[in-house]
């Protein structure tokens, strides 16, 4: 069939348009990973304008994973996002459980009490001092324990959970199951593909982190990644401590620009690594919670 | 009976101590602990409960105070043109997302426009950088166009331009979603009817895409009203600096100055409950509002 002449412009302007927008969404990033790619040498020579490297080097790299810094803000940056996964996945699938046992008593006040924290922030400088009062202050806990539950995701798998067909649970009852059994012999693997989403959401967001870190972190051996980026941006001199001061050569040197770039880089791969599976999974779950708000 | 349903079910209770010490001990402890705190005097030694009570005296103060005012219009300001320049930009992308002839290219198009909603914001911050520093992308045409640069990332003129842009440039493929939701939910046949009836892509745009999730955009706008002082204090934390506190320092930032950097705790926490229970307030009027203008509220 042939479009009309208005619904053809107006094809062409959306092709246009979302094809700009596209563009525009992953260059910066093709940018960034080119500028991380030069040594000194080729950063001066070409004042700093990389389109496309000339003599593509790993120099950058090679200069960050030789330093104590970096690879250290890497190892808690893993930590923090394998341990505060676990941990946030399991509790908050607890939580979702029970809140989503109908016949449970005092399950509507445990769900208000959810709904609550939701409505109302705790503040910041409060939720400071309580983690102080803990002693969790330069602890690894404090980037792992002020997150345990989420109460988003709570909602989601409880709407998940609540979403399980009934017959299967009540045949399950009428064999005589135990509240343990039906939640890890049944529901948990029947849930596995929104527990899936749920965690690489929370894994995210973990890694994604920096904030909980400016202020619970003082000391540089708990430094997360995200953290040490921020300060590179933030502090020039903190880059510089990376290049050896014996090495005079500009094309054995890097620039702190590029250093900065690559750090980016760094930080930017696990999350296109993921991106495949969040994006299978993150239609359906978002679109449920979308839906029912 | 009431205990042997209890009894029953005892290892759900069991299970969900943690949950129920967890929330007490960081959401719920400190939610009181923001009232203790924003009546009283906090003094070092003593701690929350050794300090003194002084009634009003922190609000007095916080109105009264030299920034104040500053800060409280340079959030309602940056949520506003947050609202005006990422609010709608998501609803205009859906449509033409939702309309496009082919839905290969859709598919492809909607996978590269998400990535970024998954990028921290020092990420963002770095991308920015990358683009608008001195030795930056920008720049760099500007030498060779102009031969002279500015200073993007410190200059007054160009903060909120610089934030808002990568706040939307982060946040406007994502946006998208939950309304394409809703467009798929909708009757085919009413697209049908349109074009048999003659109408362009338009007035179709008019009378059945906008109208079909009309309640949804009610609903988000709703929840951005009332977020309204809540202007977005991780991503100007890491946008802004002496140069540029001017027009980007908002409450949520001033708060962590005053009290982690400061150690003002008495100060910061009873900002933060203005800020809180004026929320509160915007939500309610919001939601009632909506519920009177277009019939549908969040609650």
């Amino acid at each position: 069939m042939k479009l009309l002449r208005g619904e053809r412009v107006y094809q062409i302007i959306s092709y246009v348009f979302i094809g700009l927008l596209s563009l525009a969404s992953v260059y910066p990033i093709f940018y960034v990973l080119s500028m991380s790619l030069v040594s000194e040498q080729e950063w001066i020579q070409r004042n700093g304008f990389i389109f496309i490297p000339f003599r593509p080097t790993l120099l950058a790299y090679e200069r960050l994973f030789s330093g104590s810094v970096f690879t250290n803000a890497l190892k808690v940056s893993v930590m923090k996002t394998v341990a505060g996964t676990a941990f946030t996945l399991t509790m908050t699938l607890v939580a979702a459980y029970v809140v989503s046992r109908k016949q449970l008593v005092g399950r509507k006040l445990f769900l208000f009490l959810i709904l609550v924290t939701i409505l109302f922030s705790s503040g910041l400088i409060p939720t400071y001092l309580v983690v102080k009062d803990l002693h969790l202050l330069d602890t690894f806990w404090s980037l792992v324990i002020p997150g345990l539950v989420d109460s988003w995701s709570l909602l989601v798998l409880k709407q998940f959970f609540e979403g399980i067909p009934k017959e299967i649970e009540e045949s399950a009852e009428v064999d005589g199951v135990n509240d343990w059994t039906m939640m890890s012999r049944i529901i948990v693997p029947m849930s596995k593909p929104a527990l899936a989403a749920i965690g690489l959401f929370i894994a995210v967001s973990h890694w994604n982190s920096w904030f909980d870190a400016f202020i619970y972190i003082n000391n540089p051996d708990w430094m997360p990644l995200q953290l040490i980026m921020r300060n590179m941006f933030a502090n020039a001199n903190i880059g510089s401590n990376f290049n050896p001061t014996l090495v005079l050569n500009p094309a054995q040197r890097v620039s702190t620009e590029s250093l900065k770039m690559a750090v980016a880089v760094i930080g930017t791969v696990p999350i296109l690594l993921v991106y495949p599976f969040l994006q299978k999974h993150f239609t359906k779950g978002m679109y449920l919670g979308a839906v029912k708000g | 009976m009431l205990w042997a349903k209890i009894w029953k079910h005892r290892l759900l209770y069991l299970l969900f101590i943690p949950v129920i010490v967890y929330f007490f001990a960081f959401r719920y402890y400190p939610m009181f602990l923001q009232v203790l705190l924003a009546f009283k005097q906090y003094n070092l030694t003593g701690g929350i409960w050794g300090s003194e009570w002084v009634g009003w005296d922190n609000f007095n103060q916080l109105l009264h105070h030299k920034d104040f005012q500053r800060v409280f219009q340079n959030t309602v300001e940056i949520s506003l043109l947050r609202i005006v320049f990422g609010f709608f930009p998501p609803i205009i992308l859906a449509i033409l997302l939702f309309d496009l002839a082919s839905s290969r290219f859709r598919k492809i198009s909607q996978t590269v426009l998400y990535i970024p909603h998954f990028f921290s914001w020092v990420i963002v911050y770095a991308i920015a950088y990358a683009m608008f520093a001195n030795t930056g992308f920008l720049n760099q045409i500007l030498q060779w166009t102009t031969g002279h640069t500015f200073s993007f990332l410190t200059s007054e003129e160009w903060f909120r331009t610089i934030l808002i842009g990568t706040g939307v440039w982060k946040e406007l493929g994502w946006g998208t979603i939950i309304y394409l939701a809703g467009l798929t939910a909708l009757d085919p046949s009413l697209y049908e009817a349109a074009k048999i009836d003659g109408a362009g892509p338009i007035k179709r745009i008019i009378y059945v895409t906008l109208p079909g999730i009309a309640s949804i955009i009610v609903f988000l706008f709703t929840i951005q009203i009332g977020s309204i002082l809540y202007a977005g204090g991780e991503q100007v934390l890491l946008f802004y600096n002496p140069a540029t506190y001017s027009v980007g320092d908002i409450i949520d930032t001033w708060v962590y100055r005053q009290g982690i950097a400061q150690l003002q705790y008495s100060m910061a926490t009873s900002m933060s409950l203005f800020q809180s229970l004026f929320g509160l307030l915007l939500v309610i009027l919001a939601n009632k509002a909506a519920r009177k203008y277009a019939g549908t509220g969040i609650w």
